[in-house]
């Protein structure tokens, strides 16, 4: 008896007649039987592992994936509101890391609200720092033309001390180029709360 | 697994899925959200299985979902939504898996496997776990090596073997999903198993031997 045999008789993929000569088979070989048999506990193996995976993953990590998927469905439908017939094909949803970013920030919404008071802290107190250096490069004139070059390099600074937390510089990269952010996680934020 | 998409396949549902997909069609967000709520966990299990990166996976699940609300006016009902949505997610998985490939080792096995397997070629382990897979997932030791063996597998067998155990596909539909031939996708899942075989079967045998050990230990104790 073969194994490819065997292996498509536990996947139900010999016909009937197959199928029952097999079986017949099987009766009076039970080394066969093991294996057919070790063939489907295998299976419900990784089917259980593989379930017991998903269970695992907490809700609101799906709570967020449904709030991207809806968001990408408004998309598209305004794209394909706005576009002429020949063009209805939706453009693609953003990909990738800052998708991800997207997600893990509204999985934790709680820690938004003083992430944004905090990254409004430091953008007053960079602001302030920045002095009147911004002030000359707006008011440049005369010999020195103007750099448009977008600034692409990383940010020098990588991380912060403020006043009741700590801040952290990092650039995301995408499709679309590189985004600094900057990030501030107050003392009394604790993960999860 | 979460009840939602074993829920829906008793048919108890007080909303059927059909009714679901049409409400969807007409624009009821609601709708649409509750086959989410069915399915994104199997959708997800199917989707972490073949790319083992959860980030990934989200990733999938999330591009299946948007595209099942996009094309609902071509489902045509002649199967059910899930099998409908498992396909979405599976093309999406593959497509993902072609454009980062990583590198990975050649699949020697591939170009002799299926005169391999055809030619009697006795591979597969007819002692394996005794009978009770359950009582072995309990073990998050034995779970741990599964998750690993699974790792190991290349990227084509990986897929394989979960499109059939987690989905029941058939060959025919598995060498549609992945552009090959019946007999590639047999061989794929023949050394699929074989090599998780190969790599399950000495902790299984440990973890007899310890149950036999422990059990002997409670017979002596109960006898002395």
């Amino acid at each position: 008896m073969k194994d490819a045999d065997l292996m498509s008789l536990a996947d139900g993929e010999l016909d009937e007649r197959e199928a029952r000569d097999l079986e017949d088979k099987l009766a009076r070989d039970p080394i066969a039987r093991g294996k057919l048999d070790a063939v489907g506990e295998l299976g419900e193996l990784v089917r259980g592992h593989l379930e017991l995976s998903a269970d695992a993953v907490p809700q609101k990590k799906f709570d967020a994936l449904w709030r991207e998927i809806d968001k990408g469905i408004e998309r598209a439908s305004a794209e394909s509101e706005s576009t002429p017939a020949t063009k209805n094909e939706a453009a693609p949803a953003p990909a990738g890391f800052l998708r991800r970013v997207g997600r893990w920030f509204d999985a934790h919404r709680g820690h938004i609200i003083s992430g944004v008071v905090g990254a409004g802290a430091v953008a007053t107190l960079a602001l302030i720092l920045r002095g009147p250096s911004g002030d000359n490069l707006a008011g440049t004139k005369g010999s020195h033309p103007i750099d448009t070059t977008p600034v692409s390099a990383p940010a020098e600074i990588e991380s912060l001390d403020t006043p009741g937390g700590t801040g952290t510089v990092f650039n995301l990269e995408d499709d679309d180029g590189d985004t600094t952010v900057i990030w501030v996680t107050p003392e009394d934020t604790v993960e999860g709360i | 697994m979460n009840k939602e998409g074993q829920r829906a396949s008793t048919g108890r549902d007080p909303v059927d899925d059909r009714e679901l997909v049409e409400s969807a069609r007409k624009g009821d967000r609601d709708a649409f959200r509750t086959l989410f709520e069915r399915y994104h966990r199997r959708a997800y299990a199917l989707a972490f299985g073949v790319l083992r990166h959860p980030d990934d996976a989200l990733d999938v699940v999330q591009d299946a979902f948007i595209k099942a609300h996009k094309y609902l006016d071509k489902f045509e009902g002649n199967s059910s939504f899930y099998t409908w949505l498992y396909r979405i997610v599976m093309n999406l998985a593959i497509d993902h898996l072609r454009k980062h490939r990583r590198a990975k080792p050649v699949e020697l096995d591939e170009q002799h496997l299926e005169e391999g397997a055809a030619a009697g070629d006795d591979a597969l382990l007819p002692k394996f776990l005794g009978g009770n897979p359950g009582r072995a997932l309990l073990d998050k030791e034995i779970r741990a090596r599964i998750d690993q063996a699974l790792g190991e597998l290349s990227e084509n067998h990986r897929a394989v073997l979960v499109m059939r155990e987690l989905e029941g596909m058939s060959y025919e539909e598995m060498a549609q999903a992945m552009g090959c031939s019946k007999g590639t996708i047999m061989s794929r899942l023949f050394h699929a198993r074989k090599n998780m075989q190969k790599r399950l079967v000495d902790l299984m045998e440990g973890r007899r031997v310890t149950d036999d050990e422990t059990e002997d230990a409670a017979a002596s104790g109960s006898r002395g």
